[in-house]
């Protein structure tokens, strides 16, 4: 509460996370990069306490979730004019990845936080549930529909 | 055996984020200026508590901290009155296509005494008094909680998260909720219903009805309600 927070010590715990998080929305080193560090000055601005480290990595995941999304979506109200793809162009986002990867980060938004958290974390449904302010049975339909997705693209199991 | 393949595709999964590190090169610039962002928010709090500084002013000096800008500052982000329904939220994905705003307003008349609302609710009567859609200045006679009853909206305090959407003259808005269903909104239709909305290109599955509504407290914001079972409000403003 009050004061500041240990900000070296959260960071070396949970950077690695956050710019995962980041990377899963953005899809790009440097825009990643940018928006970590706009997630750890968060605490600066705003100093919190936590419960424990575990309630730590999740209001930081969910901050950097938030974060990503608002940017996503303020680069694409910014793109005018006679774009008739859906993928706004961005040069930024060119960066070879490998098949698996290249198909998870083409997930939908809604997907990607819910993904990142149980494939790689390993939360359980009702733990994304609780993070995200969602109900169990959504998170658990996104998952089967996210899965369904990465199946068709990659064209069933390695 | 179906198993076994599903944590293969599982596993295939978990491995794919270890490609994705943060370098240390990076980690260790983004410490510094966090720390330095730290140290100079410290140092701002404390000198806005007590003066420091040997010299004396009848203003009270504050002394020479300078405050760090962050890398990744973000622009402040205004906030809206958005209602949530009571079932799970759709995330919204805005897409602005047409002309570009040319900085000048057509002035063009537009409908107004437009009913809206309906089904069980008691109609509203809107009334633009701004005929041009560039044109902001003026504010409309409902708000959104008029059209609605009072359980139906609910502000909701992260509607920050959605974002604000400039439309210049003859531009349009396209909404795609859920990668599936899109709606286009034309400003110059704000206060109509606009039933079945056309899709955008490429990716629309279906067409989702929606209405516009000006909002009362802010004369650049509108609102959208797709009339779908969702009820879900998405607020953008006009502007440029």
């Amino acid at each position: 509460m009050g004061g500041t927070c240990d900000i070296e010590a959260i960071f070396r715990r949970h950077a690695q996370t956050v710019y995962r998080v980041c990377y899963s929305f953005l899809r790009a080193t440097a825009d990643a990069e940018d928006a970590t560090q706009a997630t750890f000055m968060k605490l600066i601005d705003h100093p919190r306490g936590f419960e424990s480290e575990e309630h730590e990595k999740a209001w930081l995941i969910v901050c950097a979730s938030n974060l990503c999304k608002d940017l996503l979506k303020s680069a694409a109200r910014t793109r005018v004019v006679g774009l008739p793809e859906r993928e706004p162009a961005d040069p930024r986002q060119a960066e070879p990845l490998d098949e698996t990867l290249d198909a998870v980060l083409r997930l939908p938004e809604k997907y990607k936080d819910v993904v990142y958290l149980h494939y790689y974390e390993g939360y359980k449904t009702g733990e994304i549930a609780r993070m995200l302010e969602e109900r169990p049975s959504t998170i658990r339909n996104r998952l089967r529909d996210a899965r369904r997705l990465l199946r068709d693209m990659l064209g069933g199991v390695a | 055996m179906m198993a076994g393949e599903d944590r293969l595709f599982d596993q295939r999964i978990h491995d794919a984020y270890e490609g994705v590190v943060l370098s240390d090169e990076a980690q260790g610039r983004m410490l510094a200026d966090l720390l330095a962002a730290q140290e100079a928010h410290a140092a701002g709090t404390e000198m806005h508590e007590r003066p420091t500084g040997a010299e004396h002013s009848d203003h009270g000096t504050s002394g020479t901290a300078t405050k760090v800008i962050p890398l990744a500052r973000r622009r402040g982000r205004r906030r809206w009155l958005m209602a949530a329904a009571a079932v799970a939220m759709a995330l919204v994905v805005v897409r602005l296509s047409g002309i570009a705003p040319t900085g000048s307003h057509d002035k063009s008349a537009s409908t107004a005494d437009v009913a809206v609302g309906g089904g069980d609710q008691e109609a509203v009567t809107y009334k633009e008094t701004e005929a041009t859609p560039g044109d902001v200045g003026g504010s409309s006679d409902v708000s959104v909680e008029d059209t609605e009853s009072a359980a139906d909206i609910t502000p909701h305090d992260t509607v920050d998260f959605y974002p604000i959407v400039r439309l210049g003259d003859g531009m349009t808005l396209s909404a795609l909720v859920d990668a599936q269903h899109t709606v286009e909104v034309d400003a110059s239709r704000v206060g109509e219903s606009l039933g079945a909305a056309s899709a955008s290109p490429a990716d629309a599955i279906d067409t989702v009805p929606c209405e516009v509504y000006r909002l009362r407290d802010d004369p650049e914001g509108y609102a959208v309600r797709y009339g779908d079972e969702t009820t879900y409000w998405y607020c953008f403003a006009l502007g440029e």
